[in-house]
């Protein structure tokens, strides 16, 4: 069954086809990548799934729900949450208030009047949770922007599972990493997405090719290919289109 | 850590009231007067800091608030017969609570310097009815009022007395501003607080950050309407000064004096400006002079205001590093 799927999606930013039919299906309980070289549309296509975009032609869906104008708050509230490429934490609020932040959205506890975060033990215990499974719980009282940029990446992806998503969009998680971060990175990803639905977006190839279950290609605002990693691996469209210079 | 924080806190809040509530026995009525007065912009100040503050919106316009509940509780005493003084204040904050929700409306969707301009001409517009507008406002002549008794039961409250007043004031007022510390201490509290720091990565954890801001402002409008109306009744008289854009500058230099990263910066700051102002009054006419280099020099080297300016002699003084309890 699918938990989200792409129809014919463009996208034009005042004339510039960014996106020109894209099509693709994401499996429940799968880890879907879509690649692609630099400008192939990649972050659009990201942008237009969790809503910071809309599509100038096409639908997406969610389950079996039209999101295509939905904003994102309400996409988040049906089951789906985002990361950011470039690190998008609360930066001077501690990195327990940054998680939790997520964590009593997804309670229902956004704008009320009267409960305090803070004196629900529920949303306290699930909040360290969170932190423990993204290692950061003997930091749970510093500052976002103190931490080390790994950690920075990790609290990003504690603030994307916060709000206990159905389907995980990861845009670029290793971006700017060590090869050692990185390594350390995919171990997390593996483990904490784990039993949920996720897609991720990403310009590494050995994060791709250990991660995901399947993959897609897009190439200049079209998927070029669609299939499992040793597929594309060893798929001559795709070899001749992006993959050429690079040692698979 | 937060629990013991509001252990201690709840401590001194207790011993604070008791000191209050003992002070018409120790002050001069003139000086009782004075912190009455300090009372009413303390809630002005703290609703403007809800926005400022924890909200990182700079309004220029919450003047036409405070404004609003003046007029609103001395037309509601003037021409609604055999009303209570207390309904009077309900129906004022309540008006002016509905005002601030459709002035947000409209401002819904802007933030930063639009922000702003929009507030400065919505109190600059709201000015000019009030200039014109006569037989609510009494235009420049502005309205005087007689407030009626409020009856408790077991006890009489006349409004035109300095102890009576004072209380009235520390009940109604005091239980406000405690209301708003609570607030931030709420979901909706802690929600501003992450309005401010990241609202975009607040959209995408499913919050409707739009409706946030309407509920602050609106909530902050209503605040600042009640402060309105004890004005008013404090003083038995009002004129277009109370919203008046020199009114929205004196709650923003009484913010930025007391500190706006602090609940109780607002505070301080109001009772800084109310003693100086008095004391620098009865020495010179230009007292706005000094009062407007004070405030260059505590922008340009306290920008965390007098609250500032205390932790950091705690901190000297306790002689430990700076430790970020933001």
């Amino acid at each position: 069954m699918s938990i989200m799927a792409v129809k014919d999606v463009h996208k034009d930013f005042s004339g510039l086809k960014v996106l020109t039919g894209v099509d693709f299906e994401v499996k429940q309980g799968e880890r879907f990548a879509i690649i692609g070289p630099n400008g192939a549309g990649k972050t659009t296509l990201f942008n237009i799934l969790s809503g910071a975009f809309r599509p100038s032609k096409g639908k997406v869906l969610f389950g079996e729900q039209d999101i295509s104008t939905k904003p994102p708050h309400l996409r988040n509230r049906m089951g789906m949450s985002r990361s950011f490429q470039i690190t998008n934490i609360f930066k001077e609020l501690s990195v327990f208030a940054n998680v939790l932040a997520g964590v009593r959205s997804s309670r229902g506890m956004r704008c009320h009047l009267l409960r305090r975060p803070l004196a629900d033990k529920g949303l306290v215990e699930r909040t360290e949770e969170i932190l423990e499974r993204v290692d950061l719980l003997d930091e749970r009282y510093t500052p976002a922007q103190e931490l080390a940029y790994g950690q920075q990446r990790a609290l990003e992806l504690g603030i994307t599972l916060s709000t206990d998503p159905e389907l995980i969009l990861l845009d670029e998680p290793t971006a700017g990493m060590s090869r050692q971060e990185t390594d350390n990175a995919i171990q997390m990803i593996q483990r904490v997405t784990a039993s949920k639905t996720c897609l991720i977006i990403e310009h590494d190839m050995n994060v791709v090719f250990s991660l995901a279950d399947r993959i897609s290609v897009l190439h200049y605002g079209v998927i070029l290919a669609c299939g499992h990693p040793e597929e594309i691996r060893n798929d001559q469209r795709v070899k001749d289109a992006y993959l050429g210079e690079e040692e698979l | 850590m937060e629990c013991r924080h509001t252990g201690r806190l709840l401590g001194l809040v207790l011993a604070a009231l008791l000191l209050l509530g003992s002070l018409p026995y120790l002050l001069p009525g003139y000086q009782l007067r004075l912190f009455t007065e300090i009372i009413i912009f303390s809630l002005f100040a703290v609703s403007y800091n809800l926005l400022l503050g924890y909200a990182g919106l700079i309004s220029f316009g919450h003047a036409m608030f405070f404004g609003i509940g003046a007029f609103a509780v001395a037309n509601f005493c003037n021409h609604i017969s055999g009303i209570p003084l207390l309904a009077a204040v309900a129906l004022g904050t309540g008006l002016t609570t509905v005002m601030g929700f459709l002035v947000g409306c409209l401002l819904l969707r802007v933030k930063g310097t639009p922000f702003a301009l929009l507030t400065l001409a919505f109190n600059a517009l709201f000015y000019a009815i009030a200039t014109k507008w006569y037989p609510v406002t009494g235009g420049d002549d502005g309205l005087i009022i007689e407030p009626h008794k409020v009856n408790l039961g077991i006890a009489v409250i006349d409004p035109s007395k300095g102890p009576d007043f004072y209380y009235l004031t520390l009940i109604v007022l005091g239980a406000a501003i405690l209301a708003c510390w609570y607030f931030t201490r709420t979901a909706m509290g802690r929600t501003v607080v992450l309005m401010r720091e990241n609202e975009d990565r607040l959209r995408f954890l499913g919050y409707n950050t739009m409706l946030a801001r309407l509920i602050l402002f609106t909530i902050s409008a209503g605040l600042a309407g009640l402060a309105g109306c004890f004005y008013t009744i404090f003083y038995a008289f009002v004129s277009i000064d109370a919203l008046s854009i020199d009114m929205t500058t004196t709650v923003l230099l009484m913010t930025f004096i007391g500190g706006t990263g602090n609940f109780a910066g607002p505070i301080l700051g109001v009772g800084a400006y109310t003693y100086l102002q008095n004391l620098l009054s009865e020495l010179t006419d230009s007292w706005p002079l000094i009062m407007g280099v004070l405030f260059i020099i505590m922008v340009l080297f306290t920008p965390g205001g007098l609250v500032g300016i205390f932790k950091s002699l705690a901190q000297r003084f306790a002689r430990r590093p700076g430790s970020a309890d933001q």
